[in-house]
């Protein structure tokens, strides 16, 4: 069974209640929320604070770090007429605060623009690289990483950024999350 | 970010945006990098805009709207 719904928005809808369940239960109750595109059969799931595209602030170890977790996801018909989602693309961003730019930026594009053979599944920051006489930029390389779940992203900012998660089952919960994504969620 | 019109909000909170308001989201986020809606939908494209939440944001916003 994958993610889906009688309807695009009853699929997003599905999509976007399971994504704030483990939101609540892990690091913020801030909740994402869904823009659909009936057009395109397409859906944007993204925090979105009031008046602005951004997620919360989490107390980490290392200061104030905000998190923006935001992905597109478009609707297939199947043979049996509901809807089922597979992500075209996503962003997740940590910034720290006070910074201009995203410290780690991990980024899906399934449709590269024509010419691009970069990884389309990479993580980038604005952090220098020491190679043998040069110093690259990780904004300059697409570092491959596979497909991070947003499950990833939120077990990172409890385990090494130290965020304080909101429930004592938080592990579970996003074991739980994440074997389902893997199973049922496809990309 | 200015905040958004009440009308927009409220049909982000209901997750029911009719392609005009998402077309008025798209051009209030490109107007908050000083781009207009033809600007911010090419540099998206392009992957161009600034590698910022709302730059991300508006990149996702634009994959929603017809090629």
């Amino acid at each position: 069974m994958a993610i889906t719904g009688r309807s695009l928005r009853d699929a997003a809808e599905n999509f976007r209640g399971h994504i704030n369940r483990v939101l609540a239960q892990t690091v913020t109750r801030t909740p994402v929320f869904v823009i659909p595109a009936e057009e395109t059969h397409r859906i944007q799931v993204a925090f979105r604070l009031p008046g602005q595209p951004a997620g919360p602030q989490l107390v980490t170890g290392f200061g104030r770090i905000r998190v923006y977790l935001g992905q597109v996801c478009e609707s297939e018909r199947r043979a049996d007429g509901r809807h089922e989602l597979r992500t075209v693309e996503y962003r997740y961003y940590l910034t720290p605060e006070g910074a201009e730019q995203p410290l780690l930026r991990w980024e899906y594009i399934r449709a590269p623009e024509a010419g691009a053979l970069w990884c389309r599944h990479h993580l980038q920051g604005p952090m220098n690289l020491p190679l043998p006489g040069h110093v690259v930029s990780l904004n300059d390389l697409h570092l491959p990483t596979g497909y991070v779940a947003f499950e990833e992203v939120l077990r990172f900012c409890i385990v090494d950024l130290g965020v304080r998660p909101l429930s004592d089952a938080w592990d579970g919960i996003l074991r739980d999350s994440y074997e389902r994504f893997k199973t049922e969620f496809t990309q | 970010m200015a905040p958004l019109p009440v009308a927009l909000q409220e049909a982000i909170e209901r997750g029911e945006l009719t392609p005009e308001q998402l077309r008025q989201l798209i051009t209030l986020e490109a107007e908050e990098l000083g781009l207009t809606f033809d600007e911010a939908v090419k540099l998206a494209r392009e992957r161009r805009l600034p590698k910022t939440a709302l730059g991300a944001d508006l990149e996702l916003l634009v994959q929603l709207l017809p090629a």
